[in-house]
């Protein structure tokens, strides 16, 4: 699927839940992006770039539907070899205490260069807690999900694939307006630990969010 | 001008004397007023005369009336015009509304009435012996009654003669009716006391002429008033204690530190960026912020509003209580009892 349709789509998707949520937010952003590529055939490979993303949480009660779209053009470090990375999350939280949410859902990625795509599906399950560290003003979290389930047009079997995310929360007093600073890695092993890459992006994203 | 009644006086006061005591006034009007219809009116003055001064002390007017009418109209008959309207003034000044009886008695006899009744400014009033109503509606009403046209004054005075209320100034003609609302000319409610009700009949210049006074001994009723709601106390505390600020800072040091150190662990062999770092370092600062700012005592929005929100709701229960106070002690019952008139008059009477 191409990025841009998979963009239409997932906006398309969003708009009429989030009309039905009694709580949401929509944030735009911006964010480096670093993969990391270690395999016995090509030995380390690394790509950077700067890419844009728009995410999404829609809740009613205790559930939390989250969506996220990213899309950035990556350059490799050393040669000239240009990739488009896009990533996709639909997942579906619930937070059974304040300061911790659990949830899961599939999380999309995919290569674009110039010999084809490589598409990867990964099933993740999550874990989030937080701290309220001024309310109402800032708030941090950690997230750690693991993969649990994936299929890949890559040669190797998927062994392990684990994550993290850590962010700051910023809101401006009681106006919808807030921000999200982030950092998240992500971890996937394949082939006996043969192939190894990992995914890397520091960003902020600003947006509104009612209640 | 006068030698006519001083001699009528003098010429009857011997026979008047000695059976003054003896004799019933009512029968003595009734043969005065047989005398005259037979005309024989030296003997109807002398009953009418000694009648007349046996009436004096007496309240009941109406006969005290009858009797003067028949006494002057013996004078106009007897040749004695001035004393005849010296009685008819008397008569206005005892009954201001009183009118002849123009079948009983002749136009030369009228003629002399309306004349003296003309010259004789003399307002009656008309009051119930007990009035109760609630302040603020003109419940006490007086009905006045005048002798002619001519200007009064109407007013409500203390026993020390200061005006608690001008009820009227203005011109009578036959007849007036003054209500008054039990309240003072400031508005507030008359308290407990006695006062007069005063009519003043003013001559042409303007000075009282006579003056009708009638007693009031007012009591005005005590009310029940609603208790003034306290100030609430179960208020909602207002500022936030500073314990959530050691939240913050173990919060922010351990979620910075996560963030900064697990990916580290996560892919050891993988050459990480330093966002990571960056990233923990904001969660960090964040809470020591937090920390800092927290220990200060921080306003609770919610709390304050809803403080807000009784208090407004205690002072506007003050408010109706106090309005409804008010409004029971300015429509409290006032009750005016009424004493017999008197009456003081510049020309004597």
């Amino acid at each position: 699927m191409k990025p841009t349709r998979t963009l239409v789509l997932l906006i398309a998707w969003c708009l009429p839940h989030a009309a039905m949520a009694q709580s949401g937010a929509l944030r735009v952003g911006v964010a480096n992006a670093r993969v990391e590529r270690i395999s016995p055939v090509d030995g380390t490979r690394s790509f950077t770039g700067v890419g844009f993303g728009i995410e999404g949480a829609f809740g009613i009660g205790p559930a939390t539907l989250g969506v996220r779209y990213f899309e950035s053009p990556l350059t490799a470090d050393e040669v000239t070899d240009e990739v488009n990375l896009v990533e996709g999350e639909a997942l579906l939280w619930v937070t059974p205490v304040r300061w911790v949410s659990v949830g899961g859902g599939p999380h999309i990625r995919a290569y674009t260069e110039a010999g084809g795509t490589e598409r990867w599906v990964l099933w993740e399950l999550r874990a989030r807690g937080g701290a309220d560290l001024l309310r109402p003003f800032l708030g941090a979290y950690v997230e750690g999900w693991m993969t649990v389930g994936a299929s890949a047009d890559v040669a190797e079997p998927l062994d392990a694939g684990r994550g993290l995310e850590g962010g700051l929360r910023i809101a401006v007093g009681r106006l919808p307006f807030s921000a999200r600073l982030r950092y998240r890695v992500e971890r996937l092993e394949l082939g006996d630990g043969v192939r190894r890459e990992t995914v890397e992006q520091v960003g902020i994203a600003i947006g509104i969010g009612w209640r | 001008m006068r030698r006519g009644p001083l001699l009528l006086l003098a010429a009857l006061l011997p026979a008047v004397a000695a059976p003054l005591g003896a004799q019933d006034p009512d029968s003595l009007v009734a043969s005065g007023v047989s005398a005259y219809r037979n005309l024989e009116f030296d003997d109807a003055a002398g009953f009418l005369v000694r009648a007349n001064a046996l009436l004096a002390s007496r309240p009941d007017t109406a006969l005290r009336a009858r009797a003067l009418m028949y006494l002057a109209a013996v004078e106009i008959y007897r040749g004695h015009g001035d004393s005849a309207q010296t009685v008819f003034r008397n008569l206005v000044r005892l009954a201001p509304g009183y009118r002849v009886d123009r079948l009983v008695f002749p136009p030369e006899v009228t003629s002399v009435f309306d004349a003296a009744r003309r010259m004789t400014p003399a307002v009656g009033a008309t009051v119930l012996p007990e009035t109760r109503f609630p302040a603020g509606t003109d419940g006490f009403t007086t009905r006045l009654i005048g002798s002619t046209f001519h200007q009064i004054r109407v007013d409500v005075q203390r026993p020390d003669a200061s005006v608690v209320r001008n009820l009227y100034a203005g011109p009578i003609g036959d007849s007036l009716s003054v209500s008054w609302d039990g309240r003072t000319g400031a508005g507030l409610p008359i308290t407990t006391g006695r006062y007069w009700l005063v009519v003043s009949s003013l001559s042409p210049a303007g000075a009282p002429a006579r003056v009708l006074r009638v007693p009031l001994d007012i009591v005005r009723q005590e009310v029940d008033t609603l208790p003034i709601p306290l100030e609430p106390r179960d208020l909602l505390p207002e500022q936030r204690a500073a314990r959530g600020s050691w939240e913050s800072l173990v919060g922010g040091l351990l979620l910075g530190a996560v963030t900064a150190g697990a990916p580290s662990a996560l892919a050891s062999d993988a050459s990480l960026s330093s966002g990571r770092f960056a990233a923990g370092t904001a969660i960090a600062v964040a809470g020591v912020v937090g920390f800092v700012i927290g220990r200060a005592e921080q306003p609770i929005p919610e709390n304050i509003a809803a403080n807000d929100s009784t208090r407004t709701a205690w002072r506007a229960g003050v408010a109706a209580a106090a309005a409804e106070n008010e409004r029971r002690r300015v429509t409290a019952e006032v009750r005016i009892r009424t004493g017999p008139p008197q009456v003081i008059d510049q020309e004597g009477s």
